[in-house]
């Protein structure tokens, strides 16, 4: 049966760690997960509940003991087809030092089509192309130590653009930022997606992050155990909470509104939906 | 143990071609029991001049006084500076190498000259302070998950019983549960006489803890004051690239579009007062 070339998919997708001599410990215990093309996907769960593992099956930087990993149709356990998933499917990580490889901003955006064999002309278009969809063409000739750690970022996902993906995964991208470097981020994924079409998959811990997406992950012990439109997930506070998770901050101002008896609709999450419910309900009143 | 500094300026590479003022004429007073938190954009200088306060960097010039005195006078001891000001560094679990747990917590109290017994009753009392089972104690490091990590970290600091204790970050990467977990424990030390200095980009988490801000922005201390002080010039801390807690932006809005409400407030409860007293509702009576 050919393969959905419309998804990226994992079925029945079961990995384990070896701690040392036979001791393992299971990351994924049955992972059932997919991701159409165009969509943005947030994955949120306590640490050690599988996200970063499951990222790296995407990207074929794990392979799968059991189930199957399918990107855009590619099988992961084809051999013949890594490089071609790689170059799809491309990785962003925690660490903004960690990824920068030239010494110039537009070397290291470089590096990888340099490596697939692109052509010198064509190369320049996509570096040129990838800085300006991060906003950081201005910045092509700058030393990459020199960037703040958002700006790192952005280089970071310039650099993978340059691989003309079809899907993004960032492994918690913003843990390490300032709040300005968190919101420059957001706003070039939130961007990559709705005007390129480029799939997101984001792995946070900022709950408020996930309020992006257009449906969430829950995992917790190597499965996934909730999905939904943000806004839906954020609703069972109780079994976030339980999972050591929690509500974007501002619902839990919606919720105490709640206590008082001010109906504000419990998935007003952000500040401006919060404005809007509280102007409504005073004009009403 | 107060701690003052006096027209820090710290630069690096001083006199090559990559030299950079880090600090700049930077001045400020902790005194003992404050729970001050640092802020500032990345750059700004935060990790510079923590490294100042237990004498890991020299200042290019200025002063910092420990109890009135420059800890890098003659006669000073550094090693015993670092035993009163305790510093967790970013990602610290990254530092922990001994073969267990125990042993990583135990390696800065063996230090100080103390008996084995002493030795154990501290690290089992740092433990207790970090909220890490004692059942873990003897468990290889490599079986303990990031969050219980950490933990060991700041343990093996807790555990040198210092009067200061610095941390850079210490929740970043967490999951809340795990980041609710350290800072209250965080919290507790403090309730118990510790002096503490947090370096932190979550502005929901400063306004909470803090009684005090310092902010950093270019190697300059651009604001000190309590949190209600620091978040309610709301336009300055967008310009330096900060962001206030959400509940105070909240506010702002509500302000724009003519409601009657303070911007001054920094928690939740606060902007559920205001709010209800703007909607002719009364607070509830909390359970």
């Amino acid at each position: 049966m050919a393969e959905d070339t419309g998804t990226i998919e994992a079925r029945g997708l079961y990995h384990r760690y070896e701690l040392g001599d036979k001791e393992y410990v299971t990351a994924l215990a049955g992972v059932d997960a997919k991701v159409s093309r165009g969509e943005f996907l947030a994955i949120i769960g306590p640490n050690g509940s599988g996200k970063s593992t499951l990222a790296k099956h995407f990207n074929v930087l794990l392979l799968p003991e059991s189930g199957d990993v399918w990107v855009f149709g590619m099988n992961t356990k084809d051999e013949k087809l890594t490089w071609e998933i790689r170059r799809n499917a491309g990785m962003v990580f925690q660490n903004p030092d960690n990824q920068i490889v030239a010494t110039v901003v537009e070397e290291d955006v470089a590096f990888g089509p340099e490596n697939l064999g692109v052509e010198p002309a064509a190369i320049r278009q996509r570096v040129d192309e990838a800085l300006t969809s991060v906003d950081m063409a201005h910045m092509r000739r700058h030393a990459p130590h020199l960037l703040s750690g958002g700006q790192k970022q952005r280089v970071a996902i310039a650099g993978v653009l340059a691989m003309r993906p079809g899907c993004i995964v960032l492994d918690e991208p913003t843990a390490m930022l300032d709040p300005r470097g968190r919101e420059e981020v957001m706003k070039t994924v939130l961007d990559l997606n709705k005007k390129h079409g480029i799939t997101i998959i984001h792995i946070t811990h900022y709950m408020d992050e996930a309020l992006y997406a257009d449906r969430v992950l829950v995992m917790d012990q190597g499965r996934v155990i909730m999905e939904g439109p943000p806004r839906e997930v954020f609703l069972e506070k109780e079994k976030l909470v339980s999972l050591g998770l929690d509500v974007p901050p501002l619902g839990r101002l919606s919720e105490a509104l709640g206590r008082a008896g001010v109906s504000v609709r419990p998935d007003a999450l952000s500040v401006e939906e919060l404005v809007e419910e509280l102007c409504r309900l005073k004009s009403g009143a | 143990m107060p701690i003052e500094v006096r027209s820090l300026t710290h630069i690096y590479h001083r006199g090559s071609t990559s030299e950079a003022v880090a600090l700049k004429d930077v001045s400020f007073r902790i005194d003992n029991g404050e729970f001050v938190g640092l802020i500032g954009p990345t750059g700004s200088g935060k990790s510079t001049l923590i490294q100042h306060l237990n004498g890991l960097l020299k200042p290019t010039s200025g002063e910092v006084l420990v109890d009135g005195q420059n800890i890098w006078d003659k006669g000073m001891s550094l090693r015993k500076l670092r035993q009163r000001v305790g510093l967790v560094f970013q990602y610290a679990e990254q530092q922990v190498f001994e073969e267990t747990v125990r042993q990583d917590i135990a390696f800065g109290p063996r230090n100080l000259g103390l008996s084995e017994r002493e030795v154990m009753e501290r690290v089992e009392e740092a433990a207790r302070m970090v909220g890490l089972p004692a059942d873990l104690l003897d468990r290889s490091p490599f079986e303990l998950s990031g969050g219980q990590l950490r933990r060991v970290a700041i343990a093996g600091v807790a555990a040198m019983k210092p009067e200061v204790l610095i941390l850079d970050e210490p929740a970043a990467g967490l999951d809340p549960r795990g980041r609710d977990g350290i800072l209250s424990r965080i919290q507790e030390m403090h309730r118990g006489g510790m002096t503490v200095i947090l370096v932190s980009h979550n502005m929901e988490d400063v306004a909470r803890l803090c009684g005090r801000l310092l902010v950093l922005n270019k190697g300059e201390l651009v604001a000190d004051g309590t949190p209600r002080e620091v978040f309610s010039r709301n336009e300055f801390v967008k310009k330096i690239g900060l962001r206030a807690p959400d509940v105070v932006n909240l506010m702002e809005k509500l302000r724009e579009r003519g409601w009657n409400v303070r911007t001054d407030i920094v928690n939740v409860d606060e902007a559920l007062k205001e709010i209800l007293r703007e909607l002719g509702k009364e607070a509830p009576v909390l359970s």
